[in-house]
């Protein structure tokens, strides 16, 4: 009887702690509107300030820019400039706190979520895999895909020469129970995962931090085969990555502190013309010998 | 997982188990005798009962009957009293055995180098001290006594059963090759069972882990129907894998029960009618039905204990390759003590690499440090610049002895480090790190470090000469505010405040510096660099220099590239040098000058 109520006493405990779980509610809401016509790729951003949760500053303040459907933009600035959180408000990771962020004209909030996230690949900075098959990882971005299109994917992220290499080729499981990839291999893998689905809008948040300049360049050649069709979102580091990008939003402090392209920021002489200035240094500091 | 149902009982590993055992051999022994004692007591009882009823029921002797009750009374008081020793001491015994495997396993721990954890991840780590020292702790505790007490409990029960009558007892064990079988065919199928079980479990948990960890995919990619099934699935083959094995245990115990049925069936039958013929008495009848009963539990323990001895088998073995890798710094047999310290710091042509395995003999392998040397004079300071990778870091791991070096020396007032008690060489090194550790406990903690030789008085003189005390003191509770999780509540700047002041406590005659690259504000700033200047004062200074006034004052600059030390010298020598550090003045801190 005694061990009979202790067991009650603890199941009641689990059931707190269960039903805590239950109640949260989704705090991304989506909507029963339904779209006109399909995704473009148009984004602007209107003003918008987000705030993360349990901060007091917000982590953007007054951010507003355009980027017309098929172009290319680029956020650059410091680690903690809130360059993340602004790409991850595109597919509603995150929702604008106020202003507005429109795509192809259209408040995001009047676009069903899962729409939205059909027309994004998104590359995320911390990369995660699963620990399935390299083919499962990359079709994730679209179930069911033909092999022709995975290697198509692959080869566009730089990717295929590497996995043809393995002895188990696209059959390679990744993680504990197959190979460990390289940082840049699983990079890349992510990036092919994202490029499968054909996306209108393809998100790179820090993706290439860990490619060398070289594989950094093909991808982006890659990329640039599809202009016109996509809307294409860089954040990065290095200057390499986001020099040819139609427009450069800097970011500190969650502001944006400069826009433009590569060539009118240089002249501005701000904060990307000293980023500039100092990748140049580094650069030469690398080849000293 | 799956490994350990292959494995039987091997005994190399049991007698290392076992050697836990041995400071409380005394206790083991005690329990040991407790135990037999009490397994003899058990099967005594119906042999009284049936001299009882033989001798003083039958020829009515009512003082004989009393004299048995209270005997038999005795007896059972007696065999509870054992029962209460048996489980105590041998738990006991268990847990001091865990306690002290636990200690090790800590200790063997905290002595690897650096270099260990490089290599091995902190899961496992944690598994290794928490769950798989559990696993053992049902062996150590229980499970040998327990073995010993249910065999001889056999050996009793059969005794007693022989000796009363001999037919009777080949007829009550008569059924025991097939309940032999029977044990063997369940065992069998729900180790098998057992096995699927934790592998749905494995299979559940790290799919759910997956999920969760890569929730943002799953939703950015649309795919939570698709998970969803998958989920459902996998949940569902647990169920399946957990339903069978309930199976076989709703099957095995009824049958189990069933089979000592029939064992006491045969016994009342036979019994029954060779009482009726005068050839057996009535207490002996009694006593059998009793035996049968006891018989067959202890045969069921021990197939039970069996089971647990194998899983435990897996977890000692996972113990002791651990407690058998040993990565930790070698200790000198006879180390120099270091009481008193100049600070005169010398690095000797070192050569270094993070691969254990380089040939130190060859030049052209992957090192991270090549043939570095220099010097520092008691009181001076030395800032170590260069681009990311070019070793600076490594250059302090190594005066602190988190590594070893392959080739050369490191010598603290002309006694090289590896001669040094480790001790005495870290108490006089202070360490302010870029990351400022805090644990969750008071400011005053965090400082002293939970010292008691750290007086109050000593905390708040260091808190006043860094600068620090204002802050801290308008800290709601002041010196007893509550660090919370790492100290996420305090700003970088007040983290890299109370790492100052904590060093400064300990006042160490060494100081070495991993400057912080984020910036602070302005003001903090101002803070931050008096508080630097109150403790590299009279102290040797090594710093991995970030800020432009660290550098500026430094007696010396050395600059490192690609492991190597390029140039040095002091600010001025090496600007006009026009050489590397130029370079990476533009780069590094030409900034700071303009916002200063």
């Amino acid at each position: 009887m005694g061990f009979v109520i202790t067991m009650v006493q603890r199941a009641a405990a689990s059931m707190t702690r269960l039903n805590d779980i239950f109640d949260a509610t989704p705090s991304i809401l989506t909507t029963d509107k339904e779209l006109a016509s399909p995704i473009k790729g148009e984004i602007t951003f209107d003003a918008v300030r987000f705030t993360h949760e349990n901060n007091d500053k917000p982590a953007l303040e007054n951010v507003s820019f355009t980027v017309p459907a098929g172009t290319t933009f680029a956020i650059v600035g410091r680690t903690g400039a809130g360059k993340t959180t602004l790409v991850e408000l595109i597919p509603r990771l995150l929702d604008v706190e106020s202003g507005r962020l429109l795509i192809d004209g259209i408040n995001i909030k009047d676009i069903p979520v899962g729409e939205l996230r059909r027309a994004i690949g998104y590359v995320p900075q911390d990369v995660f895999l699963f620990s399935e098959t390299l083919a499962e990882n990359i079709s994730f971005g679209q179930l069911g895909a033909p092999v022709e299109k995975i290697e198509q994917a692959a080869l566009e992220a730089d990717i295929l020469a590497n996995i043809e290499s393995f002895e188990k080729g696209f059959e390679t499981f990744v993680g504990e129970r197959g190979i460990t990839l390289s940082g840049g291999q699983k990079q890349r893998t992510s990036i092919a995962r994202a490029l499968i689905r054909e996306p209108k809008i393809l998100i790179l948040d820090d993706a290439l931090s860990a490619v060398d300049v070289e594989t950094e360049r093909t991808i982006l050649g890659h990329l640039k085969s599809h202009f016109g069709k996509r809307t294409i979102g860089i954040v990065s580091h290095r200057i390499s990555a986001v020099q040819d990008a139609d427009l450069i939003i800097v970011l500190d402090d969650g502001k944006v502190i400069e826009q433009g392209n590569h060539a009118s920021l240089l002249e501005e002489g701000g904060f990307y013309a000293s980023l500039f200035t100092k990748q140049q240094l580094e650069k030469e500091l690398e080849d000293i010998e | 997982m799956s490994d350990e149902s292959n494995k039987g009982i091997d005994g190399r590993l049991l007698k290392r188990i076992i050697t836990f055992l041995l400071p409380y051999k005394k206790w083991v022994a005690v329990a040991s005798v407790s135990v037999i004692v009490a397994a003899f007591l058990g099967p005594l009882l119906p042999k009284l009962v049936q001299i009882t009823i033989d001798r003083d029921v039958v020829s009515g002797d009512i003082e004989g009957l009393q004299k048995m009750i209270v005997l038999l009374v005795i007896l059972l008081v007696a065999e509870g009293l054992l029962s209460f020793v048996n489980t105590y001491l041998t738990q006991w015994i268990g847990q001091q055995a865990i306690y002290d495997l636990r200690k090790r396993l800590y200790r063997h721990i905290q002595s690897q180098s650096l270099r260990f954890f490089d290599s091995t991840p902190v899961g496992r780590l944690i598994t290794r001290v928490t769950s798989d020292v559990e696993s053992l702790s049902q062996v150590l505790s229980a499970g040998v006594v327990t073995i010993l007490g249910d065999l001889f409990k056999i050996i009793f029960i059969a005794w007693f059963m022989f000796s009363l009558n001999w037919r009777l007892a080949l007829v009550s064990l008569s059924v025991l090759p097939f309940l032999m079988w029977a044990t063997f065919w369940f065992k069998n199928r729900v180790r098998v069972a057992y096995r699927d079980t934790r592998k749905q479990v494995a299979r559940l948990n790290s799919f759910l882990q997956e999920h969760v960890t890569g929730m943002k995919i799953v939703q950015l990619f649309g795919r939570e129907a698709e998970e969803k099934e998958r989920f459902e699935a996998i949940n569902d083959d647990h169920q399946q894998a957990h339903i069978k094995t309930i199976f076989y245990f709703a099957l095995f115990f009824p049958l189990a029960d069933l089979v000592s049925s029939v064992a006491l069936g045969l016994v009342i039958w036979t019994g029954g009618l060779n009482a009726m013929s005068g050839t057996l008495t009535l207490g002996v009848l009694i006593a059998f039905i009793q035996y049968v009963r006891q018989f067959f539990e202890p045969i069921r323990n021990l197939s039970d204990q069996f089971n647990t001895l194998q899983s435990a088998m897996a977890g000692a073995e996972r113990i002791f390759d651990l407690l058998d890798k040993d990565d930790s710094i070698p200790q000198s047999d006879h180390p120099v003590e270091l009481s008193d310290v100049q600070g005169r710091i010398e690095f000797k042509n070192v050569w270094f690499s993070y691969d254990k395995d380089v040939d130190p003999a060859d030049d052209d392998a992957k090192w991270i440090l090549r043939d570095v040397s220099f010097v520092i004079e008691p009181g001076q300071s030395l800032a170590i610049v260069g681009a990311t990778g070019a070793g600076k870091t490594t250059i302090i791991s190594l005066l602190l002895r988190f590594y070893d070096v392959q080739r050369g020396q490191i010598l603290v007032d002309g006694i090289s480090i590896s001669e040094v008690r480790m001790a005495d060489l870290r108490s006089h090194i202070g360490l302010v790190l870029q990351d400022v550790f805090l644990f969750s406990g008071t400011v005053r903690e965090n400082i002293s470090l939970r010292n008691p030789d750290v007086s109050d008085e000593k905390i708040s003189q260091a808190a006043r000469l860094t600068g620090a005390a204002p802050f801290i003191e308008n800290l709601a509770g002041g010196y007893d505010y509550q660090v919370k999780e790492r100290g996420i509540s305090l700003s970088h700047g007040q983290r890299q405040l109370l790492s100052f002041v904590r060093t400064l406590v300990y006042d160490p005659k060494i100081l070495v510096l991993d400057e912080a690259t984020s910036s602070v504000d302005t003001e903090t700033e101002e803070v931050i660099q008096t508080a630097m200047e109150t403790l590299m004062e009279g102290r040797t200074t090594v710093a991995i220099a970030h800020r432009l006034s660290t550098i500026q004052h430094a007696d010396k600059i050395l600059v490192m590239h690609r492991g190597m030390v390029r140039e040095s010298g002091t600010h001025q020598q090496l600007i006009a040098q026009e050489g590397l550090y130029r370079k990476l003045y533009e780069l590094q801190y030409r900034d700071q000058e303009v916002a200063a």
